[in-house]
């Protein structure tokens, strides 16, 4: 399975990066000093003695990750796991191409759905036989690409700054919100950039179709000169400092953690839509150790691996469906509103076009911060 | 070297099971090709649409080439699950606008055909079907054809050309493994009745001629009525055959113990006249069992001939005169043939030759003996419709009376009147068997002005 692709496709995918690259830096939000240490190396040592070492790249921090490696561990404790922490674009860039000075990793985990479908799509991945019972539709892709988390999209608030009656239960209560007090909430609303952050650009590219007030909103968040950020911890940090009082968009997995920790937190999951990303999981076509890759994967989609995965991550693809108590507990939601699943596809792809996404983003800009 | 014994089920059998499978090699290519077709097509309009809905975006904003990449462009090569997809727009001057730079490119026809092409190519380390559709697009100097080209691997391609495949030949094969049963139990079920027959014959005591009662079926019907005539003829010879040897057995006996008395008298006789007498007699019996046991073998090869050959052509007309010819010399004279010379015609007849000329011999012989002295007139004539041949032989002797007329003409009967002319009673019988056996009858008639007018009728030979 060492094959190395053909040059056309090397060459190929090497230009797209490039433009990607090139898109993410003119816009000018990736700094080097975010709050994620990029490329950090955890090593989680064999409990017995070691036979074989696992590489995983993801861009799942390592508190949520680290359970679901540990209980891996549990049930084959001769494997040592290596998990080396990215960005959803570099770890994209190193799948499509070979990386020199690195070996190459056994298992990409990502939540940046739609570069992971590319990578399959190009040919980056390889096929992996996992018995994918139970598990919905949309969150298996040509037995490439797996999706084992659901992660909805939530609005999160400052309790001690925003009256009990004043929280945006939806959409159109944000909007409304914004639209009557935009001198209120100048600069204290805190969202993602969307040029930057590949999840933001997921999000609003899902809602910009489901949703026909997407950019009365966007125009909402540009009045009050909302403040935009590249990654969801940036976000809810600044919101419990106190500098914004609404955060919105934010992965709910980060949210609830936050929220822990922070009691003067609040989420809401809205009641009109809620879009939703899923973490995936790829075997690169180049991975050295493709079967406990496939090892790796069949345990994350298992049932002990989910109940790990829905507590690290607040919801797990099992969990959907069979248990909605369990998400309306934990997101503090009175009404779960609809949960718009992603498309794990080729429709994916749409929005990765390069001259799509720099419309997209510059039509975005110019609303959201003129 | 012996030859392999055949087996005409296997034969059967083999031979369907061979044609059903060339038969069936032709139907999967051409089913096989088909499927890829009818697939191809299917997926090819897919394609286009695709490719159609990229076209409609392309705008010029600037004096730019853009492309707003449809959703739905990938959506619905994406309803296959299973694909992956690429694509490539490019301006007039075949640089890239939006795709994949390495798509390999179409070349364009004629300005005037804008219906889109297709195109097969390895891509991404798998073969793809490539779609490319053209778009006039007007922005000053620059103007000219835009092309749209998509691409999907064939996954869902020969998963629909697989189905069509599985489900259209599927039911071909269970046809054809149907077929052969139906073959097998249709040749076991033919050859039933044909066991039961060999059970039956197997069971069979060897005498044990009786028609074989067996029910079978129509097929077999004539195959079993065949197999039943042979036996009632087989029955007949045996039956004839028994007969003849009890009556040998008895008349020669009769005439063996009475040379033994007469030669043990003649022993003891010192007179010679008397000892001439008893010779005499002697002479006159030996002759007699020699006579008889001429007559019954030659009874018994005619009923062997008859019923063990077929019946030839032969010539009546020839075999009569060599009848007449093998007679002595003042025997052949006293016969008068009629003037067949202006009857000259042939005489075909169907009948075994052995037996017609036992006919014919025994009944001159019969004239001859009881009309001593007298002329025999003999006619062979065609009946006037052409049918049947007719052959008289009349004397003057001194007839035989009606109630006797049938009763001599079974075997050892002989006339009441006439015991004291030397005869065994088997002429007769033997002449009526080899007229029936050629498929005619003999009579016995009264001549008018007296005397016996034997005629055989035979039909005559086309």
């Amino acid at each position: 399975m060492s094959a190395k692709p053909s040059p056309p496709i090397a060459r190929n995918a090497m230009r797209c990066i490039a433009l990607i690259v090139g898109l993410f830096l003119v816009s000018g939000g990736c700094r080097a000093d975010q709050s994620k240490s990029i490329n950090e190396l955890n090593v989680f040592h064999a409990p017995a003695s070691p036979t074989a070492t696992l590489l995983i790249h993801g861009t799942a921090d390592i508190l949520a990750m680290g359970p679901v490696i540990e209980g891996f561990q549990k049930e084959h404790p001769d494997i040592e796991v290596q998990y080396r922490l990215y960005e959803t674009v570099p770890l994209y860039q190193e799948g499509a191409s070979a990386p020199s000075d690195r070996p190459v990793a056994d298992l990409l985990i990502s939540s940046a759905m739609d570069l992971q479908v590319k990578l399959a799509n190009d040919g980056h991945v390889q096929r992996a036989a996992i018995a994918t019972r139970g598990l919905p539709d949309w969150a298996v892709w040509r037995d490439e690409i797996f999706g084992f988390t659901v992660e909805p999209a939530v609005i999160v608030y400052n309790k001690d700054m925003l009256d009990r009656d004043e929280v945006p239960k939806s959409h159109q209560d944000l909007i409304r919100l914004l639209e009557r007090s935009p001198e209120r909430f100048r600069r204290k609303i805190a969202t993602y950039d969307i040029g930057v952050s590949g999840v933001g650009y997921l999000f609003a590219t899902t809602e910009s179709m489901l949703s026909a007030n997407f950019w009365r909103l966007a125009h909402a968040l540009g009045t009050t000169k909302a403040k935009l950020f590249c990654c969801t911890q940036d976000m809810l940090d600044s919101l419990s400092r106190g500098d914004t009082l609404i955060a919105y968009d934010v992965l709910g997995s980060y949210a609830l953690r936050q929220a822990e920790r922070h009691p003067n937190l609040g989420i809401v999951v809205p009641e009109d839509y809620v879009t939703v990303v899923s973490r995936t999981i790829v075997i690169p076509r180049r991975a050295q150790h493709p079967a406990l890759a496939g090892t790796f994967v069949d345990y994350v989609l298992s049932e002990p691996g989910q109940a790990v995965v829905a507590n690290g991550f607040g919801l797990s693809i099992a969990g959907v469906g069979t248990d909605r108590e369990q998400m309306k507990t934990r997101y503090v939601a009175e009404k779960p509103g609809l949960l718009n699943f992603p498309t794990l596809g080729l429709p994916a792809l749409a929005y990765l076009d390069l001259v799509k996404r720099e419309q997209f983003v510059k039509t975005w800009r110019q609303i959201v911060s003129p | 070297m012996r030859r392999p014994q055949t087996s005409i089920k296997r034969d059967i059998l083999l031979g369907a099971i061979s044609l059903l499978a060339i038969l069936g090699v032709g139907l999967f290519i051409y089913v096989r090709n088909f499927s890829l077709n009818a697939a191809d097509t299917a997926f090819d309009r897919v394609l286009a649409a695709s490719a159609f809905s990229i076209a409609d975006s392309i705008r010029v904003e600037d004096g730019k080439l853009t492309v707003e990449l449809p959703l739905a462009s990938l959506e619905i090569l994406g309803a296959a699950r299973e694909t992956r997809a690429f694509y490539a727009v490019r301006a007039p001057d075949r640089s890239l606008i939006t795709g994949y730079a390495d798509l390999p490119d179409a070349a364009r026809g004629s300005d005037r055909d804008r219906s889109p092409t297709f195109s097969d190519a390895t891509y991404s380390q798998a073969a793809v079907r490539i779609g490319t559709v053209w778009r006039y697009i007007d922005f000053g100097d620059r103007s000219g054809w835009v092309s749209v080209s998509v691409a999907e691997t064939r996954e869902a391609r020969s998963q629909l050309a697989a189905d069509i495949l599985k489900n259209s030949f599927a039911p071909m094969a269970l046809a054809g493994i149907v077929i052969c049963l139906l073959i097998s139990k249709g040749l076991n079920r033919a050859w039933a009745p044909l066991v039961t027959l060999e059970a039956e014959l197997t069971r069979r005591a060897p005498g044990d001629l009786t028609p074989i009662r067996t029910p079978v079926p129509r097929e077999v019907t004539s195959l079993v009525s065949s197999l039943n005539d042979f036996m009632q003829r087989l029955d007949g010879v045996l039956n004839t055959l028994r007969g003849i040897a009890v009556d040998t057995t008895h008349d020669i006996r009769t005439r063996l113990a009475s040379i033994r008395a007469l030669a043990e008298v003649a022993a003891s006789e010192p007179d010679p006249g008397l000892l001439r007498n008893y010779t005499d007699r002697i002479l006159a019996n030996a002759i007699d069992a020699t006579r008889i046991v001429n007559q019954l073998l030659a009874d018994a090869a005619i009923a062997h001939h008859i019923e063990t050959s077929g019946n030839p052509r032969c010539d009546f007309l020839e075999l009569y005169l060599e009848a007449v010819e093998r007679l002595p010399k003042d025997n052949m004279q006293r016969c008068r043939l009629a003037d067949l010379s202006t009857t000259h015609d042939d005489f075909p007849v169907c009948g075994a030759p052995l037996a017609l000329r036992e006919l014919i011999g025994n009944l001159l012989d019969n004239a001859l003996k009881y009309a001593p002295g007298g002329t025999i007139d003999i006619d062979l004539r065609t009946s006037p419709d052409g049918s049947t041949i007719e052959f008289d032989v009349a004397d003057r002797g001194p007839g035989i009376p009606d109630r006797d007329k049938t009763r001599v003409l079974e075997r050892f009967q002989r006339g009441l009147e006439q015991t004291h002319v030397a005869g065994t009673g088997l002429g007769l019988n033997i002449a009526k068997n080899a007229a029936a056996a050629a498929g005619g009858n003999l009579a016995l008639l009264d001549r008018p002005g007296g005397g016996l007018l034997a005629r055989v009728i035979l039909p005559r030979a086309t």
